[in-house]
């Protein structure tokens, strides 16, 4: 694994934004490629393997958290339980997921959390990144068939989809507006049908969730996660409507950082994954501690016996997690975390996010990739 | 006694029975006391009805929630049995409302992670 500087293409934000990525330049550039990732194969082998075993792995642990009701323990509110334990049984549609792995080319990577409910960076994963690599490296080759994948599993998910339909929804926000428009761009190569619409525009008539037009809404792809949304005012209706939400509510089982210590209590010492634990660090030396329910990096606290650092947010009123300090490793002074996505539980590419400080926050930058 | 005198009552009184039906049309009610639902009552008020067998009752309550919630603590301190009310869904008339999703997220960066 290296890090390789190389030389951005000349207009590379017209090339970027073509393909969807309209925050590429905030108050910092997010979309970065003054410098690429290098893997050998035999490393993206071992980062496709630890993901498929991770993704095992979640699944039964997931049952083991409803076997053995564990969801106070994670912070989940009593009116959420229904909503897990009937999508569990029902096994409705599930899409798609990433993993945050840290890995510096030595260790096997490890688990640092999954975004199993709402992840994001996948259009950059998916399109950005593949067409720099068509641009500047036409004859390496990427550890990217997310696009492929989508289109495969929504052709999958047909015949779940009352009348071959899937709408989408999010927030009026362009990051996450754009990651659905991107879903949808790959539903829609599937055959279905679809629409997409601000999620304060969904209305409740006393049976169906009913879209901006009135129509009921048979399924839905929701980029707004389970645990604000059973927290909301229609939360109330999620179990008396017939609606197919995606991703399917037991999905809260495995994006609450909770599910780092339910883990690591079914898988003690298995190499992709970290020491974790619910009630404080133990005997651990260094740790990073984080808000069961926290998005972004917000109110992470990482303490080793030469330094401590922490973030400021709005999280962590519901609990935290203790998890073991990762091996980190500094590419150029920077600290990469590996995305690797899942699409139907699946290992399905990867995608790089890094930044100047050990704790991945919004303020990271996303790098293209290859492997030779 | 004429015949034709049994053939049609010249008055009705009703006690029991009628108690029973005063009774069987309160356990409708999801803010009537010995069927109290609390988050049925609250949505009962808010939109003026509530569900029963799968039809939808129009109801107006004079009172806020806690009225409702206060009679049915003093019925259940009084040694009242209470039946809860079973909760339904059905399409209210003119009940459509939107915006109950997206208000946490509005105070954010944004949801996805």
């Amino acid at each position: 694994m290296r890090r390789i500087q190389s030389k951005a293409r000349p207009h590379w934000q017209d090339r970027v934004t073509e393909a969807g990525l309209l925050w590429h330049s905030g108050e910092q550039p997010y979309w970065n490629e003054s410098a690429f990732y290098e893997f050998s194969a035999r490393e993206v082998d071992a980062l496709e393997s630890a993901t498929n075993e991770l993704a095992e792995m979640a699944l039964t642990a997931a049952q083991h958290i409803i076997d053995a009701k564990l969801y106070a323990k994670m912070a989940i509110p009593e009116c959420a339980i229904p909503l897990i334990e009937k999508s569990w049984e029902a096994e409705p549609p599930s899409l798609y997921g990433r993993f945050d792995l840290a890995c510096d080319g030595v260790h096997s990577p490890k688990l640092l959390e999954y975004n199993a409910d709402t992840p994001t960076s996948l259009l950059e994963a998916a399109a950005v990144q593949w067409y720099w690599l068509e641009d500047v490296f036409p004859a390496a080759d990427q550890f990217n068939s997310i696009h492929d994948r989508l289109i495969a599993q929504w052709k999958a998910l047909c015949p779940y989809l009352p009348d071959y339909r899937i709408d989408f929804c999010s927030m009026d926000d362009v990051e996450d507006g754009m990651t659905v428009a991107y879903l949808l761009d790959t539903a829609q190569q599937a055959g279905l049908t679809t629409s997409m619409f601000p999620i304060d525009e969904i209305g409740w008539d006393g049976v169906d969730f009913r879209a901006p037009d009135n129509r009921p809404l048979g399924a839905i792809f929701k980029l707004y996660p389970w645990e604000w949304m059973v927290r909301e005012e229609f939360g109330r209706y999620l179990g008396l409507a017939k609606t197919i939400w995606i991703e399917p509510a037991w999905k809260m089982l495995l994006s609450n950082k909770g599910i780092l210590p339910v883990l690591w209590e079914l898988y003690p010492d298995h190499p992709n994954l970290l020491e974790a634990h619910f009630d404080g660090p133990g005997a651990m030396s260094a740790w990073v501690k984080k808000p069961l329910l926290g998005r972004e990096g917000a109110n992470v606290t990482l303490h080793s016996p030469v330094k401590d650092l922490a973030t400021q947010g709005d999280y962590g009123e519901d609990g935290f997690v203790y998890q073991q300090l990762a091996p980190l490793k500094q590419f150029d002074g920077m600290y990469p975390v590996i995305g690797s996505w899942v699409i139907a539980h699946r290992a399905a590419g990867i995608g790089i996010r890094e930044s100047d400080s050990p704790i991945i926050t919004n303020t990271s930058q996303f790098l293209p990739h290859l492997f030779t | 006694m004429a015949h034709g005198a049994l053939r049609k009552s010249t008055r009705v009184v009703l006690t029991v029975a009628a108690a029973m039906g005063v009774s069987a049309r309160a356990q409708q009610d999801p803010c009537e006391a010995s069927t109290f639902n609390g988050q049925s009552c609250q949505l009962a008020i808010r939109h003026n009805g509530y569900c029963s067998g799968g039809a939808w009752t129009s109801m107006t309550y004079q009172w806020p929630y806690p009225f409702y919630y206060d009679a049915y603590s003093a019925f259940v301190s009084g040694g009242g049995l209470a039946a809860p009310f079973a909760i339904e869904n059905c399409r209210a008339p003119g009940m459509f409302s939107r915006g109950g999703f997206g208000a946490i997220g509005a105070g954010r960066h944004h949801a996805g992670g």
